[in-house]
């Protein structure tokens, strides 16, 4: 189909008309290309203007960033001609996060303007020690506050409350020590002297620390009670070892008891004269001179025997036992 | 004596027994990228195919060479987001970044457009129709690039 001269020539004007516009076009796009270049050119990062300029947490922009960051991995020339590519048309450098919302000015205005909500530290609190600290602060609340990135900024993990308290900060006697050390089980800490209670079972965090301080309550007032069935204690239930109601000290008084046969002054002269003693010295030169033999040996059995007054009769009273020769030669 | 006879008569001469096996080869080394053939462009014979910097990374240099695209968001959330956005984008907006800080989505990325107004009534265009489906806000973090022939990362 032949088209007529007018209509051809209809068509090349309009084809002039459009690769002018595009021309035009593609002029103007170089131009604003190197003109949104140049904001990074007028601010410096060191200056109070750049909290203006980066007021907040942003991906990275390459026209505003005055530095002249490089990020990415070439392996060899073939690659970006060999340099690791710029921060023009650089997806590499927006993934990643960035601190520019922190530099030092920005960090010094954020304390300016908390400044006016605080108040001093206390001076005498300044350089005390740990201790010293504990005994004024007895009790401590732990507590954590979570920011979450998602459709709901609340963290589960915020409702776990930690209460730690000293036990020497507690008025109780030695009873009520016990029975709470008992009530607490492994949240007692024997090294530091102190408990800790931690409670996530109700949702909020208010609720968790009214529990936590129940918990404290009643412990408290349930140490001080004696319930009937505590009487029931043996020595075996107890937690530390008392020498005084255990078999040791039995066996020493059953020994002090045994050897009160001998003279109330033990000087070394009188010790030898006892009969016992000399019974003993007699068996053990015989067995030392003349070798074991059974009669030897029986003798010595005997003198240790009397010696350590372990004859037939118990020794626990005190009154002369049966068959005991207790003649004290003076 | 007759209970042998009796079990040597039932034993068959086949055993067909279903067996349901995977074939599987010698697992292949990272070293050995020649065969890998997933995720990896085919080079063009006259070498004019021209790749960014991400489309030349090897999948497995995810997290060594190439960072994530999406960043604390969920998966299905992520899908629509940039569906819409290479839609919105007329295919402009190909590799874009969705991050989240709190409750905000971002979504960042370079776009091949330089006409402002038209780049300022889409990115409005898409933080208002996304906050609506998403139920968050959603803010834009577009860089406006134009590229030019020399703006390539590699050439296969």
């Amino acid at each position: 189909m032949r088209y007529s001269l007018v209509y051809r020539m209809k068509l090349l004007h309009a084809l002039q008309d459009f690769t002018v516009t595009i021309e035009r076009r593609m002029k103007t796009a170089r131009k604003s290309k190197m003109e949104h270049l140049g904001r990074f050119e007028k601010i410096s990062m060191t200056t109070p203007d750049w909290t203006n300029v980066w007021p907040a947490a942003q991906s990275f922009k390459h026209s505003v960033v005055p530095l002249p960051v490089r990020q990415g991995y070439v392996k060899g020339l073939n690659e970006n001609q060999g340099y690791p590519p710029g921060k023009y048309n650089n997806l590499e450098l927006m993934k990643i996060p960035n601190f520019l919302h922190l530099t030092p000015v920005h960090i010094k205005n954020h304390c300016k303007n908390i400044k006016k909500f605080c108040t001093e530290f206390p001076e005498k609190l300044m350089y005390a020690k740990e201790s010293h600290l504990k005994t004024l602060f007895p009790l401590e609340v732990i507590e954590s506050d979570y920011c979450f990135a998602g459709p709901s900024l609340r963290d589960g993990r915020a409702r776990k409350i930690t209460v730690k308290v000293n036990m020497s900060s507690l008025k109780l006697d030695d009873h009520a020590k016990d029975k709470m050390i008992r009530l607490l089980g492994h949240r007692y800490d024997k090294k530091f002297d102190e408990f800790t209670i931690t409670t996530d079972s109700c949702p909020t965090k208010k609720q968790n620390y009214d529990y936590a301080m129940y918990l404290l309550t009643v412990l408290y007032h349930e140490s001080q009670i004696t319930e009937p069935w505590e009487e029931d204690k043996t020595v075996n239930d107890m937690f530390q070892y008392f020498w005084n109601i255990n078999k040791s000290k039995q066996n020493e008084s059953d020994v002090s008891n045994r050897l009160k046969y001998l003279p109330e002054d033990t000087s070394e002269e009188k010790l030898l004269k006892v009969k016992q003693v000399e019974k003993y010295k007699d068996s053990i030169e015989n067995l030392m001179n003349n070798g074991e033999t059974l009669d030897n040996l029986d003798q010595y059995k005997q003198s240790v025997l009397e010696l350590l007054n372990l004859r037939k009769t118990s020794p626990q009273n005190t009154d002369v036992a049966k068959g005991d020769n207790l003649d004290v030669t003076t | 004596m007759a209970q042998r006879n009796v079990f040597k008569k039932w034993k068959p001469l086949y055993t067909f027994i279903a067996n349901r096996t995977l074939h599987t080869s010698s697992v292949l080394s990272m070293f050995d990228r020649k065969n890998i053939r997933a995720g990896v462009p085919k080079i063009s014979v006259k070498k004019e195919k021209k790749l960014t910097y991400q489309e030349a990374q090897p999948p497995d240099m995810i997290g060594v060479r190439k960072a994530w695209d999406s960043w604390n968001s969920s998966q299905l959330k992520d899908i629509f987001i940039r569906k819409f956005v290479y839609g919105t984008f007329q295919g402009k907006a190909k590799n874009i970044i969705i991050k989240r800080r709190y409750n905000v989505i971002y979504v960042a990325g370079l776009v091949n457009l330089v006409s402002n107004s038209k780049l300022s009534f889409l990115v409005a265009y898409t933080e208002e129709i996304l906050s609506y489906f998403l139920k968050c806000p959603v803010k834009l973090e577009i860089q406006a690039i134009l590229l030019t022939r020399e703006d390539y990362f590699k050439k296969i």
